[in-house]
């Protein structure tokens, strides 16, 4: 019952926030996203998470080298891998600014 | 096993603060596009004439580049595929000044327009160069040029290579120092690279 209502309570506020935020998940690089409004401000908890950056990137290159790597040997990790990338990109998704990716 | 009333409470809250601390912030913490970075400080023999910007990507975006724009496949950008990847994927970036926060002698240079755009595939990976222009006259006095590129709203991580960041080009009539060091500005929204370039005219020796 205890995790019912944990999840239920992680679905809505990240819902929620999703709704809130949803402006901010648009990438600069591609034309017709949002302009920007005001300079977001991020708080000391929030700058501090941004320190993880360089974790995250290390994070990419490794995951996307994984991948590449993963191609040229055993099919069933490939399954593998592609079932978690799945269930992680379902849940993902939920995020704002990939419904539109949903649908197109 | 009996477990006090108090410890089941203290885990619940627990994990409830953790759930609801994570998941709005994962919004902030969670660029989707990484970039490398590597700027080429271009002087003239009267001074600063620009800032040439060299970035590259993470293979997943370059891979949605590719499929996007390289239509033949053949491993390199044609003209026309140039020019559509500068009008779709980058030159929105005109609103977010290219990102590159710039200030000569304190004062905030604004990036209205860029030059010379060029798209290339690099060892599988996508990468972007542009051209600065931005005039400083080289005098006997020190002058500060400070350059930082960021995404203010963090959807793009963007971090200095760790090898040969910063180049000159064009520097023999030009005395020059530089430094690498995390931008200061409390108004910074993401913690980023700011190098700071200071020079001035050489002396000629006469003889």
């Amino acid at each position: 019952m205890f995790i019912k209502k944990a999840f239920l309570t992680f679905l809505l506020v990240f819902l929620g926030s999703a709704l809130l935020f949803k402006d901010i998940h648009a990438n600069p690089l591609l034309r017709g996203k949002p302009k920007p409004g005001k300079t977001i401000r991020l708080n000391i908890y929030q700058k501090g998470l941004s320190q993880l950056a360089s974790v995250q990137r290390k994070l990419n290159k490794e995951l996307s080298g994984l991948l590449t790597d993963l191609k040229k040997k055993n099919p069933l990790s490939v399954f593998t891998v592609l079932l978690i990338a799945f269930i992680y990109g379902a849940l993902h998704s939920l995020g704002p600014g990939h419904g539109k990716m949903l649908i197109s | 096993m009996q477990r006090s009333w108090l410890n089941i409470h203290k885990i619940r809250i627990l994990v409830f603060s953790l759930l609801i601390l994570l998941s709005p912030v994962s919004l902030f913490a969670h660029p989707h596009v990484f970039i490398e970075n590597k700027l080429d400080i271009v002087f003239s023999d009267d001074g600063l004439k620009g800032i040439r910007v060299n970035w590259v990507f993470d293979k997943i975006f370059s891979n949605m580049i590719f499929v996007d724009y390289d239509k033949n496949n053949n491993q390199k950008f044609e003209k026309e595929e140039k020019a559509l990847i500068k009008e779709e994927a980058f030159s929105n970036l005109k609103d977010y000044n290219y990102f590159s926060h710039i200030k000569i002698n304190k004062k905030n240079f604004e990036v209205k327009y860029i030059k010379d755009f060029n798209a290339s595939q690099k060892e599988g990976l996508l990468a972007y160069s542009f051209f600065i222009p931005c005039h400083v006259t080289a005098t006997q006095d020190k002058k500060e040029i400070r350059i930082s590129i960021y995404d203010q709203t963090y959807y793009i991580d963007i971090a200095l290579a760790e090898e040969k960041p910063v180049n000159f080009d064009n520097h023999n009539n030009i005395e020059y120092t530089y430094t690498v060091k995390e931008i200061e500005e409390e108004d910074s929204p993401v913690i980023a690279d700011e190098i700071t370039v200071l020079f001035k005219k050489k002396e000629k020796v006469s003889g």
